[in-house]
């Protein structure tokens, strides 16, 4: 690997900068290591790999199990993923969904996905979520007998399902 | 646009604004392709095919509003690449990888399109002043125009996905630059970034070591992008940056009241050792920039010609070596910045 600030010569010397409990890794060569106030440490987005691998490894599969599971797309199996701390490719999160879980709790808090959709490949899946939003308003409505308005959202739905051709109403 | 002219053109982000704490804002997008595994596992010739599609969408800027030229890595120098990493428009580890990768640029630099990163697509937006709404709505339109020609790799349950699991959902990193002598002065920065922490933010100084920030700057950043709304991030991060300016102007205040001639006497220092000064370690430039800019913003001293996210930026060593057009040992390098200081400070 090069030297992370001279990008000439062969780094030498790993850093590990704690700052506010956060560690992070900094690869130098010897010249640029003794003078490390010309270091400029931008944006550099990198998570320690320790630290993933630490995430990582809180339930990685010991050794000896059988025949590890690999993802049918790329072929890395969650061993080598503990290692590396990356996935291989955007089908290792359906392959490793379940090994993959405990992790997504601990860095993000569990939530599922509520950010952006797609606005091209996400056609469905919008429709699909307007659809059950527009059910869910129906119940409420009915639950609070308002059904006068309740009539008016269950055309609404007729209406969507006609034009999108989404899910099929229960009804 | 000629390659050198592009690179040394002034960057959006460093203008002056009427934020006296708030430097810049940034919003970065990570996307990647659905049909390739993440660049780490990409052979060579993945990782061309990659750049080629990519690039080739970048570019495709008929009808835009947006105007990005792409710049292959393998192209440039290390100090071209340098510059760059200076100016905050690639990362890094970008900067020091091997094989097909590279940045596509708008001509203000407002727009840095990162391509085999650590995901295929980087998508940066960097603003001057406190603009994180702006900045991810530029963002999103570009996410966009290239989503309409791309096939991310998303799923409903995980969102956005990433080479890597601290990205994935939303792939936003949103990150506040901010400029806090006050609170270094007063001795409360420790305190006041410490809580920040608590809040799922993360912090770091960005220019040198440790607890230690020269030029007493420090980038806030969002931690978590998965199971909150890109507003909900945003809000979040755009709230305590609020507090965070708040304390900070109250640090000032009380500087002022307080100690009036311990700071006048600290910026008015500042100044005349940049404008005498015949050698400049960039730690040097940086931590008097910074009183500078104190003075300044506080009324205390005169503008300068240039203002000091442009300074701070020209005399990190690979900028100051392009704009000079030659390299520069450490010594003679700190005798260059210190003439460049003297005549941008004028
Ligand atoms: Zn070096
Ligand atoms: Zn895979």
């Amino acid at each position: 690997m090069l030297c992370q600030h001279c990008k000439q010569k062969e780094a030498i010397m790993q850093f590990f900068i704690t700052e506010n409990g956060k560690t992070r890794e900094v690869h130098l060569c010897e010249a640029c290591a003794k003078n490390t106030q010309e270091v400029s440490f931008v944006f550099h987005p990198a998570i320690v790999p320790e630290f993933l691998q630490a995430l990582f490894g809180f339930n990685a599969p010991t050794k000896d199990q059988p025949a590890e599971m690999t993802c049918p797309k790329c072929g890395i199996s969650f061993s080598q993923i503990t290692q590396i701390g990356k996935l291989g490719c955007s089908t290792c999160y359906e392959t490793f969904e379940k090994q993959l879980e405990p992790l997504l709790r601990r860095v993000h808090g569990g939530g599922q996905n509520v950010g952006k959709i797609p606005a091209r490949r996400g056609v469905d899946l919008r429709n699909r979520l307007e659809q059950r939003k527009l059910k869910e308003k129906l119940q409420a409505l009915i639950q609070q007998e308002a059904f006068e308005e309740a009539a008016v959202v269950r055309d609404q739905i007729r209406e969507f399902e006609q034009s999108k051709g989404g899910e099929k109403s229960d009804s | 646009m000629i390659r050198k002219e592009l690179l040394l053109q002034h960057s959006a982000w460093m203008s002056e604004t009427d934020s006296p704490v708030v430097i810049s804002s940034r919003v970065r997008l990570a996307r990647n392709l659905d049909d390739f595994p993440f660049p780490h596992g990409l052979n060579s010739e993945g990782a061309a095919q990659v750049e080629k599609t990519v690039a080739q969408v970048l570019t495709d800027n008929e009808g835009n509003n947006v105007d990005l030229i792409y710049i292959p890595l393998t192209e440039l120098n290390t100090i071209e690449q340098q510059v760059l990493i200076e100016k905050h428009l690639i990362s890094p580890s970008l900067g020091g990888a091997t094989g097909a990768r590279g940045v596509a640029l708008a001509p203000d630099h407002r727009y840095a399109v990162m391509v085999n990163e650590e995901d295929h697509l980087r998508i940066q937006v960097l603003l001057p002043g406190n603009q994180l709404l702006e900045s991810h709505r530029l963002a999103t339109a570009l996410d966009d125009r290239l989503e309409a020609k791309l096939d991310f790799a998303y799923r409903e349950s995980q969102g956005y996905l990433t080479s890597c699991p601290t990205n994935v959902g939303t792939g936003l990193r949103a990150s506040v630059m901010v400029h806090l002598p006050g609170l270094v002065i007063t001795k409360q920065v420790q305190q006041v970034l410490g809580a920040v922490t608590r809040l799922g933010l993360a912090v770091r100084g960005l220019y040198g070591e440790g607890s230690q920030a020269f030029g007493h700057i420090y980038q806030i950043s969002n931690q978590i992008t998965l199971g909150k709304s890109e507003e909900d991030i945003l809000s979040h991060l755009d709230a305590v940056t609020g507090q965070i300016v708040e304390h900070e102007l109250q640090a000032r205040d009380l500087l002022r009241q307080q100690t009036p001639m311990l700071l006048e006497d600290k910026v008015w220092r500042a100044r005349g050792t940049l404008q005498n000064a015949r050698l400049l370690s960039s730690e040097d430039a940086m931590h008097l920039l910074s009183h500078d800019r104190l003075g300044t913003d506080m009324g205390l001293l005169p503008k300068t010609k240039d203002c000091f996210a442009t300074l701070i930026v020209d005399t990190r060593p690979g900028c100051l070596q392009y704009i000079l057009d030659r390299e520069l040992d450490p010594g003679l390098r700190d005798q260059e910045r210190a003439r460049l200081v003297r005549e941008r400070i004028a």
